[in-house]
């Protein structure tokens, strides 16, 4: 389709060009040359390149039209990814509740992903299988593909998200058959094989901590996780609380909860997204942050 | 002669002087003269923004600035173009001068409101710079929710938004203004068929300007609400939908974009049919195209949001309409480059503008295609190819016409010459430059480059730098050509009354135009008939009929 519409354009292009140019040239103005008198309108060429035009476009509208329901349509069995999109990291949800910050694909396997967003809107797009979708905030939408080569492509945020939109870009990994297994297996024995504290530095930087919070005290959008283990804050209410397990837990269940003050609301909650042995893994290396 | 007799009455000059005399004006001509001051220096602003964002892309990474300065660059860069230079840059400015003017008339039918939406436009403008000096916006020029509602931002995003809303209402009373005059002052003897395109493309950017401007009035008011109460219209965690805000800003900003090319086409039908001399093959198409397009441009809004989550049936339907834009857009086409044959063709620089118009519009509106297909949409939507395309729309017409219709009409309403050879010269350097800009745009948009990105893959280094260098080929033109257009209120040759040659009635104004325009009742001519008009060395050009006429008078 982008050929044929390209060879058309082309061909438009060069025709329009090819008269302008010409036409200037052979009726440009020179001594002892004149305007030579031509119909001002002429209807039966006017409607011919009204109805030509009209007539092409009916076909492209079709074209396109065949071509978008082909990839909207529903594949049958097809493997359910959930997608939540966030500033500015993805994280995939495979079938068996594995979670990953890239895309992990078999190949030859139709694909539907079921996307939401916790904060704004971003644009899930692979160019290389020529898909872009819309992810909302409280609101699922679906985008499908089925990848046919394997290979590492690249996955983009293609909707204008903020300060790092440009870094919201991840890999998709297409594996030949066997692979995907392997990436689940591989994915489940190093999340076993790792300490408490390691699991927290995995989190901080593949789910999208690192956005707002720093670990060297330099202010973000959220407070320093630096040093704050076991201190009194202060809480938006007047109260002040002692930062420990229970505390760092609820904060990141129930952001808005015990609220800093000084701090925007923007905290999205996890709850759901993060499994015991991942906040766990939070407060270790929280905890771990003198 | 009639300009001897002419120059007896001071021109719109002379007749007062000092600063309260252009404050309080309401000469149609000097309120258009402060927009056009004002749309300049905007334009040089816009357009400085526009090379830090290619600056800054000239390498992967940081190469001059961070992200976050970098989103705030390219947002103002579209806020300012967009709002304070396309959009008022041919009705406002251009269109408040030469209007009344091709009317025959003495100004616009109410002059006071005119003043009025100037100033509106100057509370707009101050309200934009009071954003930018509260940390500016950064959420595009699209102000998308929920990023936009983002409470932290509220003290930038407030006055921005507000000054959306003023400088819609500006907008909206010029739009006003000219139905009224174009209704109500038309002279004996000129119907609808005998206007200049020029008036008939007025009349459909009004037409929009009051029909879709209060949309966007409707709009940037709740997103407004919704900062300073708390009420979830947009807004998902309160229950609103950020989806609405996508159809109700494109409601407007569809037509905007209309309100944007509409004029421009206008004014090019002025300049192609003057400077090949010949009348405009098709009136009647063209006419009726600008009209039409003013209409389906209201149905058309939803092919913004083809992967926007609306359902496939609204996106079938959107694409359907879109492809009605795309036949008048070919048919002007078609009829302007007919216009050509078999003329007398002078390629100064208006028509050396016009002429790029017609090739740039090309190109922009064969790109339309490829996103009005649903199918390859997908694929390029939010993509360089989009931005390639829209500036080839807005900037490579809209804007290229507008440069056009400033030399073209220059001369009857500052009574100097612009420096031709320059003019050229900077014209030719705005029609590389511009391509050099936007072409490597359209490949890297079709092997998925994302817009917005600050940072990119190194396969794209090569088309990032063609494009930079090409924006600074732009930048330079452009500025070359403000300086000069400056400099010749001082030093240009003083301006015949009929420099190129035009038909049509505000060249029987004196240069500059008087007060009221015309001392004596201008006379009906055929409308774009050429027969008649015969050039007289530095004397411009001059009608036969009168030539004999005064010389019988003398002997
Ligand atoms: C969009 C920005 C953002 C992201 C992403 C984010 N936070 Fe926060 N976080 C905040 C803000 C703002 C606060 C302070 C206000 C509040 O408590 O709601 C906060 C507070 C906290 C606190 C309380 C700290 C204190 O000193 O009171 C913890 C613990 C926390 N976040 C953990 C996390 C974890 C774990 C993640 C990643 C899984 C995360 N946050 C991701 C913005 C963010
Ligand atoms: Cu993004
Ligand atoms: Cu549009």
């Amino acid at each position: 389709m982008f050929y044929a519409v390209l060879g058309l354009s082309i061909f438009f292009f060069v025709g329009i060009t090819f008269f302008v140019v010409y036409f200037t040239i052979k009726y440009r103005h020179r001594p002892g040359h004149k305007a030579q008198p031509s119909p001002a309108h002429n209807d039966a060429m006017e409607i011919t390149w009204t109805v030509i035009p009209t007539i092409i476009c009916v076909f492209l509208f079709l074209g396109g039209w065949k071509g978008y329901l082909e990839f909207t349509s529903e594949k049958s069995n097809p493997m359910v990814i959930d997608v939540t999109a966030q500033k500015w990291h993805w994280n995939f949800t495979y079938p068996d509740g594995t979670q990953d910050g890239n895309l992990h694909v078999p190949v030859g396997q139709p694909i539907r992903m079921r996307m939401t967003s916790v904060d704004v809107l971003h644009s899930f797009y692979v160019p290389a299988f020529r898909v872009k979708q819309d992810v909302v905030p409280r609101r699922y939408t679906y985008v499908q593909f089925t990848p046919t080569r394997p290979g590492v492509y690249r996955l983009y945020c293609a909707e204008y998200c903020g300060d790092d939109h440009s870094q919201m870009k991840v890999k998709v990994f297409v594996h030949e058959a066997g692979g995907y297994e392997r990436f689940l297996s591989e994915k489940a024995s190093l999340s076993q094989s790792m300490s408490p504290e390691e699991t927290g530095l995995y989190v901080y930087n593949k789910k999208g901590c690192v956005a707002c919070h720093s670990v060297d005290g330099s202010p973000k959008v959220g407070p320093s996780w630096k040093g704050i283990w076991n201190e009194q804050v202060k809480l938006a209410d007047g109260t002040t609380i002692t930062v420990d397990d229970q505390y760092i837990k609820d904060s990141v269940l129930e952001p808005q909860k015990q609220a800093r003050p000084g701090y925007p609301p923007s905290m999205p909650s996890f709850a759901g997204q993060l499994s015991e042995r991942e906040i766990a893994g939070v407060i270790a290396y929280i905890k771990s942050l003198k | 002669m009639a300009s001897t007799t002419a120059t007896a009455e001071p021109n719109y000059f002379e007749v007062s002087k000092g600063f309260k005399s252009w404050a309080l004006t309401l000469d149609h001509k000097r309120i258009g003269l402060m927009y056009l001051f004002g749309i300049l220096v905007s334009l040089l602003v816009g357009g400085a923004f526009a090379l830090l964002v290619r600056i800054e892309l000239f390498s992967p990474g940081e190469t001059i600035t961070t992200a976050q300065t970098y989103n705030r660059f390219f947002t103002l860069h579209g806020a300012v173009m967009i709002f304070l230079v396309i959009i008022p840059g041919i009705p406002a400015a251009l269109g408040n001068i030469m209007l009344p003017i091709q009317l025959g008339a003495p100004d616009v039918a109410f002059p006071k409101l005119n003043l009025m939406s100037f100033y509106l436009w100057c509370t707009g403008a101050a309200l934009l710079v009071l954003s930018i000096i509260m940390g500016s916006i950064d959420t595009g020029w699209t102000f998308y929710t929920p990023y936009s509602l983002d409470p932290s931002k509220s003290a930038a995003i407030i006055p921005a938004v507000f000054g959306v809303f003023v400088l819609g209402f500006s907008s909206i009373f010029t739009g006003l203004n000219f139905l009224v005059t174009i209704h109500k002052f038309r002279p004996a003897g000129m119907g609808w068929f005998q206007m200049p395109l020029n008036l008939w493309a007025l009349y459909a950017t009004a037409l929009m300007q009051v029909l879709a401007t209060p949309v966007l009035g409707i709009t940037v008011l709740l997103l407004f609400v919704e900062h300073t109460l708390h009420i979830g219209i947009f807004d998902p965690t309160l229950g609103g939908d950020p989806v609405l805000f996508q159809h109700f800003f494109w409601f407007y900003s569809h037509p905007a974009v209309y309100i944007m090319i509409v004029p421009a086409m206008g004014v090019v039908s002025e300049l192609i049919t003057t400077f090949s001399r010949k009348p405009v093959f098709g009136y009647r198409f063209i006419a009726y195209s600008s009209v039409s397009l003013a209409l389906l441009a209201f149905l058309v809004w939803g092919h913004h949001m083809f992967v926007s989550g609306q359902s496939a049936l609204a996106n079938m339907v959107f694409s359907a309409l879109t492809f009605t834009v795309a036949i008048p857009s070919a048919i002007k086409v078609f009829n302007w480059t007919a216009t050509l044959y078999k003329g007398d063709i002078r390629l100064q620089t208006p028509m050396l503008y016009a002429l790029s118009f017609l090739i740039l519009f090309t190109i922009g509106g064969l790109t339309g295609l490829f996103l009005a297909i649903l199918a390859t949409d997908v694929h390029l939507h939010d993509t360089y190819f989009v931005v390639a395309h829209f500036h080839y729309v807005m900037m490579g017409s809209g804007l290229v016409a507008f440069l056009g219709a400033l030399h073209y009409w220059w001369p009857k309403f500052t009574g100097r010459m612009y420096p031709e050879r320059l003019g050229q010269t900077c014209a030719v350097g705005v029609f590389i430059g511009f391509n050099l800009t936007f072409l490597p745009q359209f490949i890297m948009g079709s092997r998925g480059m994302p817009r917005r990105y600050w940072d990119y893959d190194p396969e794209f280094t090569l088309f990032h730098r063609l494009s930079t260098i090409g924006a600074l080929i732009l930048g330079i033109s452009l500025f070359v050509t403000v300086v000069y257009l400056f400099a010749s209120l001082k030093l240009g040759r003083k301006a015949p009354q009929n420099p190129w040659g035009g038909s049509t009635m505000e060249w029987q104004a004196p240069t500059p135009p008087t007060l009221y325009n015309f001392p004596e009742p201008p006379v009906l001519h055929e409308l774009y008939d050429y027969s008649d008009l015969v050039e007289d060395g530095d004397n411009g050009w001059v009608r036969k009929s009168e030539q004999a006429k005064a010389k019988a008078k003398e002997s």
